[in-house]
């Protein structure tokens, strides 16, 4: 479904990623782990397209998508979920979700489980009552159940997702867990970054490490549980 | 009591000056501040456009004999040169930096002033009101020229225009969107680029208005950019680089503080407006109401 070969990319003069290979199959959940500034971020930035792949290639459902600008990698069904949640402020919560909708509707080859507003409510109840309210408003954790839902509101062929636990307290961490896994049972490739590898491991399938720019590891999380050498080399703190 | 009658009358006739002064600002500002909010551009020579839908105005008046035809073309031709410019100059320039941005356009005012004067000559040109605005109106103890309360008018209209596609339309929300946060949008499969352009467009067709709709009150001079550009970007910066809202706000108090200026205090007008740009810049560096948190 999304193939990374030898990508390479940064910001500016900076090279950050260097000869990335990411293999990401079709109805999978895949987690990216790794440390704080290990790139993981500017890996998904140039997968969606925000920064220019300079070495390499991307491939998403067998097409070469290295060169497309990000809104034409969004039609191809990418959703991209990121670290800063990216809720528009002045926007309201209805809005938010509206404008990610624009893509749904053709649904040619896309994922036919995409959401409408309705279906957003359904899942994540405590965003009804805030719909009119604007995005400036919401907490932390309404934030991210906004980001989620305005993602799937595109239906999405491949949900992307940048720490999606960073900042919430306990109790709504396992709440986006569950709300994850039930998404994960609908068959939506999920493209998962995290830090917290008890969230990782209860919902990927595989499971890549990341360390200064490159895949150093790749494997299930029942492997990786026993490979403590791995798991101090590239995730201890 | 006869003077308090003359009194009340007196203000609302400055009232209604300072309304047709800030929606000319209005016109001029609301296209700079959107293409700044969305594009990171300062055009400098957006009020060259100005002076040239002025120009035009006049020729296309000339040449269809209609007042009318002249306000709907001459902002549609305005329009294609942004267009033409944007081309050229403004997408290319746009990553460039803000100093090249600044030394370009403000090359290109040089650059349409030439223009204009070898096309009309140097001096000012008049522009006749149609004949059914060319009156004046008998209201509330006034008399007021009927084709300056077709000004305010006109630019109410725009407002209300504007306010009803930004906050109530999806291409509006796309905008607002976008100024915001272009990468989040471009993300969500907006195409950024194209929506700029639009909104450029837009913005260059709004100046041209503004230059047609001017050319009766103030006549056009090749000088007629240069001096309103200064206030316009006053407007633009107190009101919030690339909001709506800070357009209509800025507008209303540099129009109404530069009227009830030169009437109160003749030899600190000019000073008026300048101090109340420091003390917004002071009080709040990102205007009024900023676009961006
Ligand atoms: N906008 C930027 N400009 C320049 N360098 C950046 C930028 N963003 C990140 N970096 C650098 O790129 C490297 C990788 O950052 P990245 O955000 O991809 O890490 P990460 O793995 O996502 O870390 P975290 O877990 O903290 O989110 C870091 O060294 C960081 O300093
Ligand atoms: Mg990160």
């Amino acid at each position: 479904m999304l193939e990374l070969v030898g990508v390479e990319s940064g910001y500016g003069e900076t090279l950050i990623l260097h000869d990335v290979h990411l293999s990401v199959c079709a109805g999978c959940v895949h987690a990216v782990l790794g440390r704080n500034g290990a790139g993981k971020s500017t890996m998904l930035k140039t997968i969606i397209g925000q920064l220019p792949t300079r070495q390499g290639v991307i491939r998403f459902g067998g097409r070469d998508i290295s060169n497309l600008p990000p809104n034409q990698r969004a039609k191809l069904g990418i959703a991209y979920v990121p670290e800063t949640r990216d809720i528009f402020g002045a926007l309201s919560v209805r809005e938010n979700l509206q404008l990610a909708a624009r893509l749904a509707p053709p649904n040619q080859g896309r994922n036919p489980k995409g959401w409408n507003i309705d279906e957003v409510l359904d899942f994540f109840p405590q965003l009804a009552a805030r719909l009119n309210h604007s995005g400036h408003q919401l907490s932390g954790g309404e934030q991210q159940m906004l980001a989620i839902g305005r993602a799937m509101m595109m239906a999405p062929a491949l949900l992307i997702l940048d720490e999606p636990t960073e900042g919430l307290a306990p109790l709504l961490i396992e709440q986006i867990l569950q709300k994850l896994t039930a998404l994960k049972a609908q068959d939506i490739t999920i493209l998962l970054v995290e830090q917290n590898l008890h969230f990782a491991s209860a919902l990927a399938d595989e499971i890549s490490l990341m360390g200064r720019g490159q895949i150093v590891w790749h494997g299930t999380a029942a492997a990786l549980h026993k490979d403590t050498k791995a798991q101090a080399n590239w995730l201890g703190v | 009591m006869q003077n308090v009658a003359m009194d009340v009358s007196f203000w609302i006739l400055q009232c209604l000056n300072a309304l047709q002064y800030a929606m000319l600002l209005f016109l001029l500002s609301v296209g700079l501040t959107v293409i700044f909010g969305l594009l990171n551009f300062v055009n400098l020579a957006h009020a060259s456009l100005y002076m040239l839908g002025a120009y035009l105005g006049i020729s296309l008046a000339a040449l269809t004999g209609s007042f009318w035809w002249a306000l709907l073309i001459a902002p549609l031709l305005v329009m294609g040169i942004g267009a033409g410019l944007y081309f050229t100059l403004i997408a290319r320039l746009r990553t460039a930096g803000p100093m090249n941005q600044v030394l370009v356009t403000f090359g290109l005012i040089f650059v349409f002033l030439d223009l204009v004067r070898i096309g009309w000559g140097d001096i000012a040109l008049g522009l006749a009101a149609p004949p059914a605005l060319s009156g004046t109106l008998h209201f509330l103890g006034i008399n007021y020229p009927s084709y300056r309360l077709f000004i305010i008018g006109l630019g109410g209209t725009v407002m209300a225009g504007m306010w009803f596609i930004l906050a109530r339309t999806q291409i509006g929300a796309m905008i607002r969107a976008s100024v915001e946060n272009t990468d989040m949008a471009a993300a969500l499969g907006i195409d950024v680029s194209r929506l700029f352009f639009l909104v450029f467009c837009c913005g260059c067709a709004l100046a041209g208005l503004a230059g047609v709709a001017a050319a009766p009150i103030l006549s056009a001079t090749t000088t007629m950019g240069i001096t309103i550009l200064i206030p316009t970007m006053i407007v633009v910066v107190i009101g919030g680089l690339g909001s709506l809202e800070g357009a209509i706000l800025g507008s209303l108090i540099i129009g109404f503080i530069d009227v009830f200026g030169a009437v109160l205090m003749p030899s600190f007008s000019a000073l008026l407006t300048y101090a109340l740009l420091a003390a917004v810049l002071v009080w709040r560096p990102h205007g009024l109401i900023a676009a961006r948190g």
